[in-house]
């Protein structure tokens, strides 16, 4: 086989593969990371998420369910359940993570986990979309 | 001496026939005032400067439980809800001047009521409320928004304030200022006396000390509106009044107002109940819109608003739910040729202003969603009107048992937040659960509330008291769909004002249809028979709906369902993560879709 044939199966394979995802060579997975003041105390947040496209698919945290996927549009929201603590809350799949910085979510409310089921105030929160 | 006393015990049996205690009343006056002024201490007054000496006052308990003990004391001489501590030989008691004789229901028939006022608990009482100036006929004095809606209603068929000049503000609890003369005398302005409590004992019946002294005329209404029924006849006064009818001024005379007004008092019931509220509470928002530059129209709003308030609270009376009176009442109305009279014009408006329509050949009121722009009528000050029952008697006996029948027996309703309780009627209050009662309250909140949020918005009155407006948010508390009723009668139906309703507040969930609708049922109608199952269940609110409107500004779930969802979250006034919280905790629910693009 020569160079050129080489290549040009190698362009092959990859075709292949991106017949099954739609994905490029960039394609991989972001997580959106939570800080919260009230730890382990939450229980439902609403995420907007924004981006250069919507991800090709979100999915939440092991122990939260997510609620309003797929995403479609950016941007486009989500609210996710279960007892939210610090660190990731979800994870996007998108077409090219090194446009990591290009992502964004952000925090629409939260409410507390108890039975009150309060809404919180944002003071103190944030997320951050990371690679 | 007054030809219309009370004096002779005539009672045929025609008049037995006809004349139960014909007060088709609704929840008794120390429930209405007990209820609107829970609802009236939730109410944040905002930025609004109110004309003293209406404002939001506090109170103790004992402060506020003393205003039900006056009133039972004045009627029947005890300050308790044991009525074996009643004495029919305390002087100086109502009920102790004015003869009765349970056994024929011959004479006065207001003692079982009265012993029957419900002095709350601490625990059941509101630790403040708004309270409201109005005049008495000789000075301004300040009644509670609950004395108010009590009043208005059963006792006072129109508000009447002045709108010019110094007056302005000032709102008429009584028909007249000058003295009335009264059995040989004339009394003063103000004072309410008990002439007609001539139950008199001792040698040659010369000891009358068992009548009460007289009192300042805000006192006595003050009682009333605590609970105090007046004294009126046991045959619903088809023999004869106790007062004349210029004599305001003796406490007989508000007894036979009472039923006076109870003999056409449609605008408590159904169709014209919801006409009336809305019409009230737009006009009390007109007033609101005033004070915005004069806060002495403050007066006014809440006045209107107590009225409305009357009608808000009776459409939790299940009686009220399914009987209608309109067609009787505007039949009687003509009977006694007072169609035309101002203060039954000022009341029609009221009516078209709520989106009432009378069709002037049967008398019934129906429905529309169009509000008319706001406009009040002038309105005369005296607004007595003599409503005698006459031919219609029959007619009336059937509503009020049909009434009695149903308060009695009760339901289990829904209303426009799908929040399903049970209701009764009247003297019951206390046997609701609090669940029903919290329902109520917030009705009452919601309704206040808008006037003081209407104070503070930029919008035109005109935009507030639109269709679809949140200023009518009250009435998603009313219920409007029988789950069941002791009876089976209305099982799964749709009240007869649901989809008119669901228009006026944008509530979303009455189908438009006219199946399963409860029909028009008044005295000349007979009771539908028993359902084996329910006529209709209301579809619920889809999964897909509560997430979409959750994460989206503009969803597809109605106000009613956001405010429901509220009401069983945070109940916060909105719909939001918290309220979605609650209900997958509630329900069970699983995301419906994965988290991938399809």
């Amino acid at each position: 086989m020569n160079r050129a044939c080489a290549a040009l199966l190698a362009l092959l394979a990859i075709g292949c593969s991106d017949d099954s995802t739609g994905a490029g060579a960039n394609h991989g997975t972001l997580r959106v990371e939570l800080t919260s003041p009230n730890s382990g105390l939450d229980g439902a947040a609403v995420v907007v998420l924004t981006g250069p496209a919507a991800p090709r698919s979100v999915t939440a945290a092991t122990g939260l369910t997510l609620w309003g996927a797929p995403v479609t549009t950016t941007p486009g929201s989500v609210a996710v359940t279960g007892v939210l603590s610090t660190g990731a809350i979800l994870t996007l799949e998108v077409d090219d993570v090194t446009l990591v910085s290009q992502y964004s979510a952000t925090l629409r409310e939260v409410a507390a986990h108890d039975t009150t089921v309060a809404l919180r105030a944002l003071a103190g929160y944030s997320l951050t979309v990371v690679r | 001496m007054p030809q219309s006393r009370l004096t002779l015990v005539v009672a045929t049996a025609l008049i037995i026939a006809v004349s139960p205690f014909a007060a088709v009343a609704s929840y008794n006056s120390e429930e209405h005032k007990l209820i609107v002024d829970r609802g009236a201490a939730l109410v944040n007054i905002r930025s609004a400067v109110l004309p003293l000496p209406t404002r939001m006052l506090n109170y103790t308990s004992t402060q506020m439980i003393a205003g039900y003990k006056a009133a039972k004391h004045l009627a029947v001489g005890i300050e308790s809800n044991d009525a074996s501590q009643y004495s029919d030989q305390t002087r100086k008691v109502q009920d102790n001047s004015y003869w009765s004789d349970p056994s024929t229901r011959a004479g006065f028939a207001q003692l079982a009521g009265n012993l029957n006022i419900h002095v709350p608990l601490a625990s059941e009482v509101a630790p403040r409320t708004i309270v409201v100036t109005i005049w008495d006929g000789t000075a301004d004095a300040a009644m509670t928004m609950g004395e108010l809606a009590a009043l208005y209603g059963d006792y006072r068929r129109t508000v009447n304030c002045s709108t010019t000049g110094t007056t302005t503000g000032r709102c008429y609890l009584t028909n007249r200022n000058s003295p009335q003369y009264v059995i040989g005398w004339t009394r003063p302005d103000g004072i309410i006396d008990f002439a007609y409590g001539d139950d008199c004992f001792g040698a040659l019946n010369l000891d009358c000390g068992w009548r009460p002294d007289p009192v300042a005329t805000r006192t006595y209404l003050r009682a009333i509106g605590s609970g105090l029924w007046p004294p009126y006849g046991g045959y619903g006064n088809q023999v004869q009044n106790t007062a004349y009818a210029s004599e305001e001024l003796d406490a007989g005379w508000w007894g036979d107002e009472m039923l006076r007004i109870a003999n056409v008092n449609d605008w408590h019931f159904s169709q014209a109940a919801v006409a009336w509220y809305v019409g009230m509470h737009r006009l009390a928002l007109k007033y609101v819109a005033l004070a915005r530059s004069d806060n002495r129209y403050w007066n006014v709003a809440l006045n209107y608003e107590a009225s409305a308030l009357h009608s808000l609270t009776d459409l939790f009376a299940f009686g009220h739910v399914v009987t209608s009176r309109d067609r009787t009442s505007f039949k009687i109305m003509g009977i006694n040729n007072l169609t035309g009279d101002p203060a039954y014009a000022w009341m029609e408006n009221v009516s078209a202003m709520g989106g009432g329509y009378r069709d002037p050949g049967t008398g019934k009121v129906e429905l529309t969603s169009i509000l008319p722009n706001i406009a009040d009528m002038t309105n005369n000050r005296n607004d007595f009107m003599e409503t005698d029952r006459g031919s219609w008697a029959f007619v009336a006996k059937t509503e009020h048992d049909y009434h009695d029948q149903f308060n009695n027996g009760g339901a289990t309703v829904m209303n426009l937040k799908r929040q399903e309780f049970s209701i009764f009627g009247d003297a019951k209050l206390r046997f609701t659960p609090e669940a029903t009662q919290r329902v109520i309250v917030e009705a009452v909140r919601a309704s206040i509330q808008s006037l003081f949020d209407a104070y503070e918005s930029p919008k035109s009155i005109d935009v507030i008291g639109a269709v679809g407006s949140s200023y009518f948010d009250a009435l998603l508390n009313i219920p409007v769909y029988v789950k069941s009723n002791t009876g089976n009668q209305f099982n799964g139906m749709w009240a007869r004002y649901a989809i008119k309703m669901d228009a006026i507040t944008g509530a979303g969930i009455v189908p438009d249809t006219t199946h399963c609708v409860i029909p028009f049922l008044d005295g000349q109608e007979t009771v539908p028979a028993a359902r084996a199952t329910p006529c209709a269940t209301p579809a619920s609110p889809s999964q897909t709906a509560i997430v979409s409107q959750l994460l989206q500004a503009n969803g597809d779930l109605g106000k009613g369902d956001q405010q429901g969802l509220d009401a069983s979250g945070n109940a916060n006034g909105g719909y939001d993560v918290g309220d979605f919280l609650a209900w997958v905790r509630r329900t069970n629910a699983t995301p419906s879709a994965k988290g991938g693009r399809p």
